[in-house]
């Protein structure tokens, strides 16, 4: 992938199918004379929509007739030259305009490659680059709203927080380093080893909000589970409330598990119907149980449903989710909501129950994934997660080193160590490989 | 013989002249003092934190300041000792009198080096812009291939004493006017640095009773691989404090000194500040450690280390008898202050050489930086790059992670030096890899290479080389019990275990010399730290290779911040490793200009 071209780039900006229209982002060094040649018109306003006629490439017939903005460099998205096309929806207009534009030599722009130009004329920096990243491929209105609120420097801040705390205590030792005992007091260690536990324990907040943040923003796995016949499908079809699956008396006829995006309460919530439980020699039945099981260990929630005794059959099973809730199944003619053993009463024939289910997960859920993502420590990719537990790793041996007083100059490097690490996760060491890849995820058109 | 000419006989220009010689060049000195020759103006002292590390690199280079040092030693010292070894740095007070005599014999007796009294105001540069000559106020033009310009504080050096002024070069030494004139007449960019030296007390005077005794270190080795063997003298120096009496006196005082009343135009060493200078910014602290220092044997004159200032004479002669010890002490001479040319070294290449005016070299306190160390680190370098290049050889760059003299020198050609520049530990990254005791390994067989190192010394090297090889080994084969099997050298990682604890379990240990025994054990101490280091860095080797094109138009990526942008026009840097270190380029900006240099290097045709 060659992202260090000079070509004039263009892709589709908004999701390809059927809408009432669709957008065609142009980007590159002066652009005015292209768009001239396209639309047969002189005089574009910088910033300001025109009505214009789009010719194809013999600039005889029409092919479409629409808005067209010119943002002249550098005041656009990229910091070149952009123009956006807003066409009429549909795949066929906007796929004759592009095709129309590359006879003109423009190039189909690579994933990502609109924000990484806008990177390189310093419009965006890497925070925000992963964050438009995260923005595209986020499910929720809930996470959607949480990652606008990272664009506004959130995440930044908080690493310039802590790497400044760390460059506190490095100027420190490094001080103490540079000159003799005759000419300066020393800082004793355990002054230092305070700062550090500090600064591990910021750390540490960061690493434990990962696996609830990463829920949120893929979605949080709630799986239904029980033995055949136990009515999973029914009850997953009652909650994403239209019949997807195949449901019948029939033991078994969920062979494979089948998942569904929706939300519940506001978040997002992956709802995951298993193959039933059971033994069996059947090939393609162990292969399914297979599945159920690693779904089980994947889940956040599992909704366990058995006719007679959930509590006892899904205790056989190991089960290492914190959140089970046990369904007492097909009690179409009980009236009471909660057994003794807490599990609940339900029925999805005669929707019985079906509302206190609903209850008791919204209350999970909310209890669970409670988070204030305008203070709380956020962050939202998978390489800033990892650049965190290296940080963690570090600042433990930091602490030892400390503690058995192994030389300053060691812990000095270390410190270093660990300022770089945060000088690359704000992206301010350069390095290609990563650039690269956070830019390929991003979807062509941004 | 090719003829390179040295403007000063400074540390910076002895140690030129020696390579010079080794290259097979002819070295001309000249000097405005023929016994003025490697003298030590003003502490007397060789070496001390990080510049002790500068020392032993020059030993490792075949460099004369260790060996000189140590003939001349008076009490030696490893500084820094409770702080892990990669900082542990030797400091040696020397007799003055005894190194300059020694340094200046050594030069007297090689055939190669010619010292010529007289005083170079100017020099001539032929039609392809290169040296060829140097020019003498008494008008003689020496014709040269090489110009190294090593004049310390003497470009049009001011002396001030409170709010007296005079011309001078050092304290009773002329000034050297002319050749500041003739760099701005060719396009160099001048500035103006300010350095300090605390006053000289009489001997006599002083009730040195009242004093405490510092002691240097028992059988300390010697700076230089030479003197493996030598006994060193462990003369004492005393300590005093200052009082809140003298810091009022200096208080009520402050606009009397140079420094202070605005009257010095050029910018102080914030690390190696005037007594007046420590007072105001720490003025929570009641008392400043002094330390009398002999300037030689029997010395009649003492150094107050701690103590420089600008202060009139008066005042310092008042405060100083405020300290019980001084109460009647008498100066053989003020502190004074001086202020002086240098010339930023941005101007310089890597090998020290002028990216202006081919074949001249500037070196030392010219290029803005403070020290005997730093001065005769670069005076080596540029010696030896200047006589390779007589001879038609590539330069000798020393990188940053092979030695404190290639930090020194990137960090000069690279950094916007706004006083004069002192080299710290701080300022190396590799600085587990860069001890003191490693520096023979790090350097000694690249300068042999290249025709530095002597056969002696070269004999040296090769026994320590294979004494700390054989105990490596050693430790490495052997298996010891300790409460399970494991090698021996395991049980060095534990920071609480020496090699001391383990060498009664190896009889060989016994013929082996002190120093082997510490690089190994250190060595295996520090290896999995060096390795951490080494991974941390190479991070920036990448970018260190990433050369930067001679024609590469900054005005063109319009992205660049506007500092950024200017510093890097200025600098030029070679490498994106090196426009990463200019002070004030952003780091933003240099992942930028990773990329514009890529796209730069994309033949146009693929576009």
């Amino acid at each position: 992938m060659n992202y260090n071209r000079k070509d004039i780039i263009a892709a589709l900006a908004t999701t390809p199918g059927i809408s009432a229209i669709s957008v065609i982002r142009i980007s590159g060094e002066n652009l005015m004379p292209l768009l001239q040649s396209i639309t047969k018109k002189k005089i574009f306003k910088n910033r300001y929509a025109s009505y214009c006629t789009i010719f194809d490439e013999k600039k005889k017939n029409i092919l479409d007739k629409c808005i067209v903005i010119y943002f002249a460099q550098p005041n656009s998205y990229t910091g070149e030259d952009v123009i956006e096309i807003n066409c009429h929806g549909g795949k066929i207009i906007a796929k004759k305009i592009l095709n129309m534009l590359y006879t003109y030599g423009v190039q189909p722009a690579l994933a990502g490659e609109f924000s990484y130009r806008a990177f390189l004329n310093n419009k965006i920096d890497l925070i925000e680059a992963e964050t438009i990243s995260s923005l595209i491929n986020s499910e929720s209105d809930y996470s959607h709203e949480m990652i606008i609120d990272n664009l506004n420097d959130s995440i930044r801040n908080n690493i310039l927080d802590i790497n400044n705390k760390i460059v506190n205590v490095l100027t420190i030792i490094e001080h103490e380093l540079d000159f003799s005992e005759d000419e300066i007091d020393y800082t004793a260690n355990e002054s230092i080893l305070l700062i550090i536990e500090d600064i591990l324990s910021t750390v540490n907040d960061y690493l434990n909000s990962q696996d609830l943040v990463k829920s949120i923003n893929s979605g949080i796995n709630i799986v239904i589970m029980g033995i055949p016949n136990a009515g999973k499908s029914r009850l997953f079809n009652k909650i994403i409330g239209y019949n997807r699956t195949i449901v019948s008396n029939q033991e078994g006829t969920t062979r494979d598990s089948v998942e569904m995006k929706l939300v519940i309460n506001q978040y997002p919530v992956n709802l995951i119907d298993t193959a039933g439980y059971f033994d069996s020699t059947d090939q393609i039945n162990i292969d399914s149980i297979k599945q159920t099981m690693e779904y089980a260990q994947s889940a956040d929630i599992i909704i366990y449903l058995d006719e007679d005794d959930p509590v006892g059959c899904a205790s056989k099973l190991n089960l290492t989710c914190d959140n089970i809730i046990f369904c007492k199944s097909k009690q179409d003619n009980i009236k009471k909501l909660v057994n003794t053993d807490f599990s609940l009463n339900i029925s999805s024939k005669v929707n019985h129950g079906i509302n206190s289910l609903y209850d008791k997960l919204s209350t999970v859920l909310s209890t669970q994934y409670q988070y204030d993502f305008k203070n709380d420590p956020i962050l939202i990719s998978d390489r800033q997660i990892l650049i965190f537990k290296e940080a963690y790793m570090l600042l433990e041996q930091i602490k030892i080193m400390l503690k058995d007083d192994v030389g300053m100059d060691i812990v000095a490097s270390h410190m270093h160590e660990l300022t770089n690490l945060f000088d690359e996760c704000l992206g301010k060491v350069s390095n290609d490989s990563v650039l690269e890849s956070i830019f390929s995820t991003f979807c062509v058109g941004k | 013989m090719k003829k390179i000419i040295i403007a000063g006989g400074g540390h910076a220009g002895v140690e030129a002249a020696l390579a010079i010689a080794k290259l097979g060049c002819k070295a001309i000195i000249v000097t405005m003092d023929k016994t003025a020759i490697a003298r030590m103006s003003c502490n007397p002292a060789i070496g001390g934190l990080a510049k002790g590390h500068l020392v032993k690199e020059i030993d490792a280079l075949g460099g004369i300041m260790g060996y000189a040092a140590d003939l001349s030693t008076l009490q030696h010292k490893i500084l820094n000792k409770s702080k892990g070894r990669a900082v542990w740095s030797p400091r040696a007070q020397v007799d003055k009198i005894e190194y300059s005599k020694f340094v200046s014999k050594t030069i007297n007796k090689n055939p190669n080096i010619k010292i010529i009294e007289g005083e170079i105001i100017d020099f001539g540069i032929n039609t392809s812009n290169e040296i060829k000559s140097a020019i003498l106020r008494n008008g003689d033009e020496l014709q040269c291939n090489a110009l190294i310009i090593t004049a310390g504080t003497f470009l049009n050096g001011l002396i001030h004493i409170g709010n007296k002024t005079f011309s001078a070069g050092r304290m009773g030494e002329k000034p050297a006017s002319g050749l500041t004139e003739s760099l701005k007449k060719n396009n160099f960019k001048v500035g103006r640095l300010k350095t300090g030296t605390p006053p000289r007390l009489l001997s006599n005077s002083i009730n040195w009773t009242l004093a405490k005794i510092a002691e240097g270190d028992n059988n300390p080795n010697p700076f230089s691989l030479l003197n493996n063997n030598m006994k060193l003298k462990n003369e004492p120096c005393y300590i005093i404090n200052t009082n809140k009496n003298l810091h009022k006196i200096l208080n009520n005082n402050l606009d009397k000194s140079a420094m202070f009343s605005g009257k010095i135009k050029g910018v102080g060493p914030r690390y190696c500040p005037s007594i007046e200078d420590k007072i105001v910014r720490f003025e929570n602290r009641e008392s400043h450690q002094l330390f009398l220092e002999p300037e030689w044997t029997d010395s009649k004159q003492i150094y107050v280390n701690g103590f420089s200032t600008s202060m009139p004479k008066r005042i310092q002669l008042d405060a100083l008898r405020t300290i019980d010890a001084l109460k009647n002490v008498e100066l053989i001479r003020p502190g004074y202050a001086i202020e002086y040319d240098y010339i930023p070294s941005s101007q310089l290449k890597s090998s020290l050489e002028s990216k202006i005016i081919k074949n001249l070299y500037l070196a030392g306190q010219i290029n803005g930086t403070s020290g005997y160390e730093e001065a005769a680190a670069q005076g080596l370098m540029a010696g030896i790059n200047a006589g390779l290049k007589q001879t038609n050889n590539p330069p000798f760059i020393l990188k940053r992670n092979e030695a404190y003299i290639g930090v020194l020198i990137d960090d000069l050609i690279t950094k916007i030096i706004n006083e004069p520049y002192r080299m710290f530990t701080s300022r190396a990254e590799y600085r587990l890899s860069l001890r003191s005791d490693t520096a023979y390994l790090r350097l000694t067989e690249k300068a042999n290479a290249i025709g530095l190192i002597s056969k002696d010394f070269m004999q040296q090297f090769i026994t320590i080389k294979n004494e700390i090889n054989t105990v490596k080994k050693e430790l490495d084969n052997t298996i010891l019990y300790n409460n399970k099997k494991q090698p021996a050298y395991q049980l060095l990682l534990n920071n609480f275990v020496t090699i001391n604890d383990l060498s009664n379990k190896f009889s060989s240990f016994q013929h082996i010399s002190s120093q082997a025994l510490f690089t190994a054990e250190t060595d295996i101490k520090y290896k999995g730290y060096v390795e951490i280091e080494k991974k941390r860095v190479q991070k920036i080797k990448n970018m260190e290779n990433q050369s930067i094109p001679d024609d590469f138009d900054y005005s063109k990526i319009i992205s660049l911040s506007n500092e950024s942008r200017q510093k890097l026009i200025q600098v030029r840097p070679e490498t994106v490793a090196q426009a990463s270190r200019i002070d004030g380029v952003r780091a933003s900006d240099i992942s930028l200009l990773c990329i514009k240099i890529k796209q730069y290097n994309v033949p146009r045709e693929t576009l």
